[in-house]
């Protein structure tokens, strides 16, 4: 994957993106082979700890915490903090900083995805293209992003709103040099914001390059349309 | 302190201390309520804001709670008694000496350290010793209160390692497996380990408790007058002290971001490893305190005791599912919600007790039983049927039970007022 660019990754239902968004980001293990992270072997590791190495994930069904308002859902995104800790956690000079940025942030984060009006309900009380926005407002959270995995974070949106999510996701990527892998099947919408793209069909690369010529790709139409 | 008393009274802070301060005072004359009764409230607190701390908050099930309870009395009945006796022996040279002369058929010429390793499994050595070491305890401060500190410290190791071991095995599980390796582990330890092994803490005999208090002459006005005796209102001291402790830590805790967190984890482990948190080592570290927090509740509930019996003293029902009933009608991951869920089941339950009689010479009749055998089984029975069908009720009515969990209150609303 370019370094600091957006990259698409798309395949008809079934070939196998989100299990390797999974298989990367250490949800699930792999049969074989291995996962190299930055010249690491990241293959062993546990999720928290690919995560200390900067690899950043959204799930296409999200794993919202339903009993925390919008807006906890979305500030537990941001590490580091130094109140989550069962002793330091008692002083609040110690984290109150800290927190006051992490709310700014938050608010900024929600502000952009529209849900800041809703920051005190809970997940359950969302709309299902809210939820995928609040899973992606999580995951524009921490830190010191890396790789950022997103899968579908389209889905369910209005198409103005999805346009400046992409752009968004795209100026972050090239301002932060954060690398982003995006899983979409909304693909007249996404090619324009990728800057490489893949394809996979039954659980292998069968394209790569530049998003335009992977879609004109006959091996990617054929496997799209089973012919 | 002004500003801290301040900030945990809000109003409905405050009006909960209010219900609670007025049921308990109402509940003197109408349920027959001692200070006994009082004591037995502030430990089973302590024990149910441990296990809101880690289930209602961690979302670790702990179904061994009984375990960790029973700890703190082994730390001062079964290592209480040895402690208490190499205190006194190294403080006055020649004791143990003085008591084999003085019951030459109980130690007979048993060495020092044989009658130390018999302290807590012979039951005759282990009453003896006992009375006679807490004798010299109570009459010497130095000595009480290092035995007060080893024993309660004892208990808060041994509950937190305790806890680590229970969770060791346990915390990579899923929520509905982690529960039952704790109940398995709790029954392994209290009914088989405990109970069946003398010399731990006398086995199914139990142990006799060496209390650690002084001796204090200025209390016994005061006792008389509450109906009870000095050594009883020191434990209700410490036992009230430990319990604003306790709440205040876990209160401070639940509105940091370390509540946030637990919460997030409680409802969604898998997101928040996503999110860099390390599910096992947090588990370990809540169930290292929680267990912590319920040995020194079960330390200072056995201060009050004669006698403890590992099984008997410390059943599942009164320290593990009883707790639960009162945690989950108070509401889960409310600390206001579970001390007054507490209260409410404790007096509940005692309701129950005191009104048998009235109610079986009522009922008696109709079920053409005697009276007193009908008071007998409601006694017997009639708390724990309320008890299971108050947690069926509540989880089907109203599952976030009275006072429901709130966000992570971890800015004022002055702050975030300014943040946006």
């Amino acid at each position: 994957m370019p370094r600091g660019k957006v990259t698409l990754l798309i395949g008809p239902n079934g070939s196998g993106k989100t299990t390797l968004i999974n298989v990367i980001s250490g949800v699930l293990s792999p049969d074989g082979g291995s996962i190299i992270f930055e010249g690491e072997d990241i293959t062993r590791l546990s999720p928290h700890e690919r995560f200390k190495r900067g690899i950043v994930r959204s799930f296409q069904i999200p794993r919202l915490f339903q009993n925390l308002s919008v807006m906890e859902n979305t500030i537990v995104g941001r590490d580091g903090n130094p109140g989550e800790s069962v002793v330091r956690g008692l002083f609040k000079s110690l984290w109150v900083e800290f927190e006051k940025k992490a709310f700014s942030d938050t608010f900024g984060k929600l502000e952009f995805t529209g849900l800041k009006r809703l920051s005190e309900r809970k997940p359950g009380e969302l709309s299902g293209g809210q939820m995928k926005l609040l899973e992606l407002s999580r995951t524009l959270m921490p830190l010191n992003p890396k790789l950022v995995l997103i899968d579908e974070p389209i889905a369910g949106v209005n198409p103005a709103l999805a346009h400046e999510i992409l752009a968004s996701i795209k100026k972050v990527s090239a301002e932060l040099n954060v690398t982003f892998l995006i899983v979409e099947h909304r693909l007249d919408i996404a090619v324009e914001y990728a800057d490489y793209a893949y394809a996979m069909h039954l659980g292998r690369v069968i394209a790569a390059g530049e998003p335009r010529k992977v879609l004109e790709d006959p091996k990617v139409i054929e496997s799209y349309l089973g012919v | 302190m002004a500003s801290l008393i301040g900030r945990y009274l809000r109003l409905q802070s405050l009006l909960i201390v209010v219900i609670a301060v007025v049921a308990i005072i109402l509940a003197f004359p109408l349920l027959g309520l001692t200070i006994t009764d009082v004591f037995s409230i502030t430990t089973i607190l302590i024990v149910v804001l441990a296990l809101n701390f880690m289930a209602g908050y961690a979302g670790i099930p702990n179904f061994g709670m009984a375990l960790f309870v029973y700890i703190g009395a082994f730390a001062l009945a079964g290592v209480g008694t040895r402690i208490a006796l190499a205190l006194v022996e190294i403080a006055s040279p020649g004791f143990i000496e003085l008591m084999r002369s003085s019951y030459p058929v109980i130690l007979g010429d048993s060495g020092s350290f044989e009658v130390f390793v018999r302290v807590a499994g012979d039951p005759m050595v282990n009453r003896i010793m006992s009375r006679e070491v807490e004798s010299v305890i109570e009459a010497s401060p130095i000595l009480s209160l290092t035995l007060t500190l080893a024993v309660f410290g004892f208990a808060m190791i041994a509950g937190a390692l305790t806890g680590i071991l229970a969770s060791l095995a346990a915390v990579r599980l899923r929520e509905d497996y982690l529960a039952i390796v704790l109940l398995a582990f709790s029954e392994l330890m209290v009914s088989v380990v405990f109970d069946q092994t003398d010399a731990l803490a006398g086995g199914p005999n139990g142990a006799w408790v060496v209390r650690p208090w002084l001796k204090i002459n200025a209390l016994e006005g005061l006792a008389r007058l509450l109906g009870t005796i000095p050594d009883v209102l020191i434990s209700l001291a410490v036992g009230l002290a430990v319990l604003a402790v306790c709440f205040i830590y876990v209160e401070r805790i639940a509105n940091s971001p370390m509540g946030r967190m637990l919460r997030a984890m409680r409802d969604d482990d898998l997101a928040i490893g996503v999110y860099g948190r390390d599910v096992a080592m947090t588990r370990l570290k809540i169930m290292a305190i929680g267990a912590a927090m319920a040995s020194i509740a079960g330390a200072i509930h056995a201060s009050v005791y004669i006698l403890v019996k590992a099984a008997d003293t410390y059943d599942r029902v009164t320290w593990t599912f009883i707790p639960w009933a009162m945690m989950i009608l108070g509401g889960m991951a409310n600390n206001w919600g579970a001390v007054l869920g507490g209260i409410a089941v404790y007096l509940g339950r005692k309701a129950i007790y005191y009104y048998s009689p009235t109610i079986a010479s009522a009922i008696s009749p109709i079920l053409g039983i005697e009276a007193s055998v009908a008071g007998d089984i409601l006694r017997a029975q009639l708390p724990n049927i309320l008890v299971g069908v108050l947690i069926i009720l509540v989880l089907y009515l109203r599952p976030q039970g009275i006072i429901p969990e709130k966000p992570s209150r971890t800015l004022s609303k002055k702050d975030i007022e300014e943040l946006t």
